[in-house]
């Protein structure tokens, strides 16, 4: 019975009589609205194409009609990704970006901006749209409430509400710096700064957001945002500092967002004090609220103190440890669903994780509160969490932590790390591949005790698997695991890995098209070629002399990045390490020692220090052997000598420590 | 006044400014608003309320599933009420039973509902108390604050928190001093005292003291 009810809603869609269809219309609103179950039925119905058309044929469609149809299609969006997917898929975004033009009936173009709001929170969705023709005009237009000329009260409340979701719908459509750019270019700012002295909250948040993300690593924005004045006159940045004060957590929450965003985007520098007095402790004091609140509380404070010590430390100063850790200990892992009101369990534990690991992330005091907070069981078990995003978080934490050379070889070791650790490195997500490798590498270095563990459970072949893959970080951290498992290993370790990884597949990885991944193959070469003859001996076998040199030769003339060179020009000193023919080989490149040559001038110090080395080495005498003498002759002949005599007064003290150092060698023939 | 305005008492309101010369917050139109969603409430006719509420702002159902649930939960009781028990049964199970399934918390209260139709005798039943009016009122006043928080208003009234503040206060002075204790909160008449001098002088040292 129920469903011939439905069935006969949707057929008088199709009726030539507006008031029939407003009926039906409003029929399928009350019904869908909040109902997940009834949302599904209709979309199964295929009602979406026919609210299109409703936008489409626009002559003699009732306003009333359109303003019901917007309303629908805005609710089925609240439904999920599934149904923006749907919404998408029917082309109904162009028709209800045509809807929020000024010259709309006001009611339609509030309910059309709502159901863009909706669709647009969908992460997925297409922001294309929005950019083309006038519709981001028509946005920032409507971002004054006063351009919809309210009269009455209740039209008063419409286009202030009609503005914040304009301010919405901004702040998730700038993810890229191009989008961020066009909506700055349209004259967001002033209309948004406005719009924080508003009095409306809800409006006030909005508007906040969309400042933020507007200038979210963007300084050139964040330094404009904070001059632009309220038309009453009011800096920003005051505003925000009044309204983190607020009573209501969410507006608290939101200014210190912004805050943080305007701070990581190096734009309200003088405002340090507020940000460590102010900002902080407000993010912390957040952690003890409900809800969506209390699950991006961690998230933004996260972001505050990445990469910042002064503000790590103030973090450890603070409750934030122990409240964190509470998260990370107590959030049942209960199947949560979106219609969970304590918020999303899993998101919040993410968040907790990703801000106790940026805490610790850069001082031994952060670490210490970490593990004496007792949680490591508690990572250690969310590496096997059913959300990607918690096990990447778990892994992300651990990396903090193994930082710590004292907490690497006892506590981790302790919880049992390298199991759960090593099989994140088989995750369905990249991300948390990733992550895994990242993680690794600190766990595979020659004085972590887990590093036998790891390559006894096959963590080389598994290693090399995913050097060869398309994504680039994940590339790019697989090889940073290799060279560093091969770092001061015994040369069984290194004849291990390759016999695996192959000299070819390292050759290519020379090549790619990356240049960090370059910089960290070149580095494993360096690293395979030490500290015992022997060893260098093998990477000649490898690859062969001729091809070695050419490597070394192409990497020295034609690279553009500082890095490469450094860590060829520091292969070269490990050749020049070994013995009589390893030094000949290199001796005998006039072309490599013309390039040694002139990076003696390089602007860096860095490969200045490392061009010195390679002199050093090659003119290294142990045992006054003549043909040590007779290089050390070849070398002051080749102008070697002179140069760094010029170097003595280099302004960079370690080049003066490893110049005197080549002067005694050239001073004893 | 800021009490009439957020409970919806728009006539009190309009009345209030008159005799003493404020004007309110806002429109009283939007209390008007609210005032039909809560009476349609309280009159058990929650269909009525609904489609109000979704013309006011489709968005406030869309997005608190909690107050969506509480509201369905509303029209079922008022269908036993009536004693309409098909379609009280047909109602839970095309309706509330996916809630209760999308979150737990939701189905023991559903549990709980659906016991009312196990008593002939509501008054002698444990859950009678949903079948008490004030369980519509809590039900109208829930919708009222969402409707309040999406228009940017306070959701509560600052009256009943200024009284308990009152109450407060006079319990912690009771302790240490003699006052004029408010007797009467409705109509905030002063205890005697037989000595007012002293008892001022007594409120001031304590003033003074904190």
């Amino acid at each position: 019975m129920n469903f011939t009810k439905h069935n006969q809603a949707v057929l008088d869609l199709d009726s030539s009589d507006p008031a029939v269809r407003v009926k039906a219309l409003r029929f399928i609103k009350n019904n869908i609205i909040g109902n997940k179950t009834k949302k599904d039925l209709y979309i199964g119905l295929n009602v979406i194409p026919k609210l299109v058309t409703f936008f489409i044929e626009t002559e003699g469609v009732d306003p009333e009609v359109q303003i019901q149809a917007a309303i629908v299609l805005g609710s089925f969006a609240y439904g999920g990704e599934e149904n923006v997917t749907e919404i998408v898929k029917h082309e109904a975004v162009k028709p209800l970006l045509e809807c929020i033009s000024l010259k709309n009936d006001p009611r339609l173009i509030e309910a059309a901006a709502r159901a863009l709001k909706a669709i647009y929170k969908c992460p997925t969705a297409n922001k294309n749209d929005i950019f083309q023709g006038y519709h981001l005009q028509d946005l920032i237009t409507l971002l004054d409430p006063d351009a919809l000329k309210p009269k009455t009260d209740r039209e008063k409340i419409a286009s202030v509400h009609t503005a914040e979701l304009a301010a919405t719908i901004i702040a998730r459509c700038c993810d890229t710096n191009e989008q961020q750019i066009q909506i700055a270019q349209a004259g967001a700012f002033p209309k948004l700064v406005n719009l924080l002295t508003c009095g409306f909250s809800k409006a006030q948040e909005a508007a906040l957001d969309a400042l933020a993300y507007l200038c979210r690593e963007n300084s050139d924005f964040g330094k404009e945002i904070v001059k632009t004045k309220s038309e009453t006159n009011e800096d920003p940045v005051k505003i925000m500092l009044n309204l983190i004060r607020d009573k209501s957590p969410t507006m608290r929450l939101i200014s210190a967002k912004c805050l943080t965003h305007l701070c990581r985007a190096k734009a309200i520098d003088e405002y340090l004090n507020d940000i460590t007095l102010a900002v902080l402790p407000t993010l912390v004091k957040l952690l003890d609220e409900k809800g969506p609140v209390r699950e991006e509380a961690p998230h933004v404070l996260a972001y505050l103190i990445r990469d910042n010590e002064e503000l790590q430390k103030a973090a450890c100063d603070s409750e934030a440890v122990s409240k964190l850790a509470e998260f990370v200990t107590h959030i049942s892992d209960q199947n949560s669903s979106y219609y969970d009101p304590l918020g999303d369990g899993d998101k919040l534990k993410e968040n907790a994780l990703m801000a106790l690991a940026a805490i610790s992330s850069l001082t031994d005091e952060g670490r210490k509160l970490v593990v004496d907070a007792k949680i490591i069981p508690h990572i250690v078990a969310a590496m096997s969490h059913r959300s990607y995003g918690v096990r990447a978080a778990a892994c992300q934490c651990t990396r903090s932590l193994s930082r710590s050379v004292h907490i690497l070889r006892t506590n981790l070791v302790d919880a049992g790390i390298a199991t759960p650790l090593f099989k994140l490195l088989s995750d369905e997500s990249t991300d948390v591949q990733t992550m895994a490798c990242a993680t690794l590498c600190n766990i595979v270095l020659e004085f972590s005790p887990m590093r036998k563990q790891i390559m006894e459970q096959g963590g080389i072949e598994k290693l090399v698997k995913l050097v060869h893959s398309p994504d680039n970080t994940l590339r790019l951290n697989a090889i940073w695991a290799l060279k560093n498992l091969v770092y001061h290993a015994e040369s069984e370790v290194k004849y291990r890995v390759m016999e695996v990884l192959t000299y070819q597949t390292m050759e290519k990885l020379i090549e790619d098209p990356e240049l960090d991944v370059q910089e960290k193959a070149l580095n494993l070469l360096r690293n395979l070629a030490c500290p015992k003859p022997e060893d260098i001996e093998e990477v000649f076998k490898g690859l062969t002399e001729s091809r070695l040199m050419n490597i070394i030769e192409s990497k020295l003339c034609c690279s553009w990045s500082d890095e490469i060179i450094k860590q060829i020009l520091f292969v070269i000193n490990n050749i020049a390490t070994g013995n009589e023919y390893h030094k000949k080989t290199i001796m005998s490149r006039t072309n490599i020692l013309t390039h040694i040559k002139n990076y003696m001038s390089h602007q860096n110090p860095d490969i200045r220090v490392a061009a010195v080395w390679c002199l050093i080495n090659l003119t290294w005498m142990e045992d006054k052997h003549s043909s040590s003498q007779l290089r050390v002759r070849e070398l002051r002949q080749f102008g070697f000598e002179d140069i760094v005599k010029n170097m003595a007064n280099d302004e960079n003290l370690d080049v003066r420590e490893k110049v005197k150092m080549a002067l005694v060698q050239f001073s004893q023939v | 006044m800021n009490y009439f305005v957020i409970e919806g008492y728009k006539d009190a309101a309009e009345a209030f400014s008159q005799e003493c010369g404020l004007s309110p917050s806002i429109d009283v139109d939007s209390i008007q608003d609210r005032m039909n969603i809560r009476n349609a409430i309280q009159n058990g006719n929650v269909e009525e309320a609904i489609e109000r509420v979704n013309d006011l702002n489709p968005e406030i159902l869309d997005t608190n599933p909690k107050l969506y649930f509480h509201l369905q939960q509303q029209r079922l009781i008022e269908y036993i009420r009536e004693g309409k028990i098909t379609e009280a049964l047909e109602f839970a199970q095309d309706e509330l039973a996916p809630r209760g399934e999308e979150n737990p918390e939701f189905l023991e209260e559903l549990e709980r509902t659906m016991a009312l139709l196990a008593f002939d005798d509501t008054s002698v039943s444990p859950v009678g108390d949903l079948l008490h009016p004030s369980q519509r009122q809590r039900t109208a006043s829930e919708l009222n604050a969402a409707i309040l928080t999406s228009q940017s208003q306070e959701k509560d009234p600052k009256l009943p928190s200024l009284l308990k503040m009152l109450v407060w206060a006079q319990d912690e002075l009771d302790e240490k001093v003699l006052f004029p204790r408010m007797k009467n909160l409705v109509t905030a008449e002063l205890s005697d005292t037989n000595d007012s001098t002293t008892n001022n002088t007594a409120i001031n040292n304590s003033f003074m003291s904190t």
